[in-house]
């Protein structure tokens, strides 16, 4: 330890006040650097489970009305096991959900 | 020669599988070195027979720089890669980077400031070396401002590569500022042709920290970059399996 003391290592021979400002900006940057791709992440997996929604809840609304023409939902249809669970609450899904179109 | 590599290396989901494994590593390793490094300099290192204690800020604004302008010549590396052979991954790269860029270079400009006061008595000087560093800063914020007014991502790709590249002219200018016309800053304290001029008692946290700061910044940009390919990547099978 080079400080002979405690409040000798705060003050830092009088620069305390620059050494810890310092110190404590560059807390800060990594704490940010860290903190935030938590925050994104979150927010991205939220984006992607909204969006898996919507396309189950399309894919019911067209099954109901036989449209033709989503082509991009088509190979999803015949593959998707969970479209027997969806159709009870298409009523109440239907007209809303089919306006949303996914991102 | 074998390519393979460089074509499993730019696809997005072998880096998803492959990053989560080095994680873990990078988290542990990179906070261990800093706070040794940080610890050791700030309190067993001797002090400065001319700057006094202040000279300790050497431990947080040598690596801030060092990252900020490394930073951006990574930027321009995934930029020429964008630019050549079209891989995705390389613009996700040049993506995520451009803020963990953008905190270093304020970190090293408001750190350098901060050092400055006690030291040359004042906080800012319009001299090289500073100045070139806040046009690195701008040219960080340009990338980022540039990506945001452009909505086609290919568009936006293209673009903020060449301008990652243009602004590379701007490294070199910081790197010999210091030589090229007289400053207040001081030159460089490590150089690889030379014995370093430092006492090893303040080197060696020095070098801790550099280590230390660069493996903060790959485990943070690496957290980024598999956040940003789960984003990008939403429509694909494997990237639906992981979220649900």
């Amino acid at each position: 330890m080079y400080f002979d003391s405690w409040s000798g290592f705060l003050a830092m021979g009088g620069h305390g006040f620059y050494v810890w400002s310092a110190y404590a900006f560059a807390l800060a940057v990594l704490a940010y650097n860290l903190i935030s791709p938590f925050m994104a992440k979150r927010r991205v997996i939220e984006k992607v489970r909204r969006q898996e929604r919507l396309m189950h809840r399309k894919v019911v609304v067209d099954d109901f009305r036989v449209t033709t023409g989503s082509s991009d939902n088509s190979g999803n249809r015949s593959a998707n096991p969970t479209l027997q669970k969806h159709r009870p609450e298409r009523q109440e899904a239907g007209p809303e959900s089919a306006k949303r179109s996914p991102q | 020669m074998n390519w393979t590599f460089f074509h499993k290396l730019g696809s997005p989901k072998w880096f998803y599988d492959i990053s989560g494994k080095w994680l873990p590593w990078l988290q542990v390793i990179s906070l261990v070195l800093i706070v040794v490094a940080l610890v050791w300099g700030l309190a067993f290192s001797p002090s400065d027979y001319l700057q006094g204690n202040s000279y300790r800020i050497i431990f947080i604004h040598v690596p801030a720089s060092f990252l900020a302008q490394s930073v951006y010549l990574m930027m321009a590396t995934a930029a020429a890669v964008t630019l050549i052979w079209k891989i995705k991954l390389a613009d996700m790269a040049l993506k995520v980077m451009a803020p963990i860029g953008v905190s270093f270079c304020i970190l090293s400009l408001v750190t350098g400031a901060i050092w400055g006061q006690p030291t040359w008595g004042t906080w800012w000087v319009w001299d090289a070396r500073l100045t070139s560093m806040l046009i690195l800063l701008f040219l960080y914020i340009g990338i980022i401002a540039l990506r945001g007014a452009i909505h086609t991502t290919e568009a936006a790709a293209k673009a903020c590569a060449i301008l990652s590249l243009v602004g590379v002219v701007n490294i070199p200018i910081i790197k010999f500022s210091v030589d090229w016309w007289n400053t207040l800053h001081q030159g460089a304290t490590l150089k690889l042709t030379e014995k370093p001029s430092m006492a090893p008692e303040m080197l060696w946290p020095l070098l801790l920290a550099i280590v230390g700061f660069y493996l903060f910044f790959m485990m943070v940009m690496v957290l980024r970059l598999r956040i940003e390919i789960i984003s990008r990547e939403r429509k694909t099978r494997w990237v639906k399996e992981l979220v649900s």
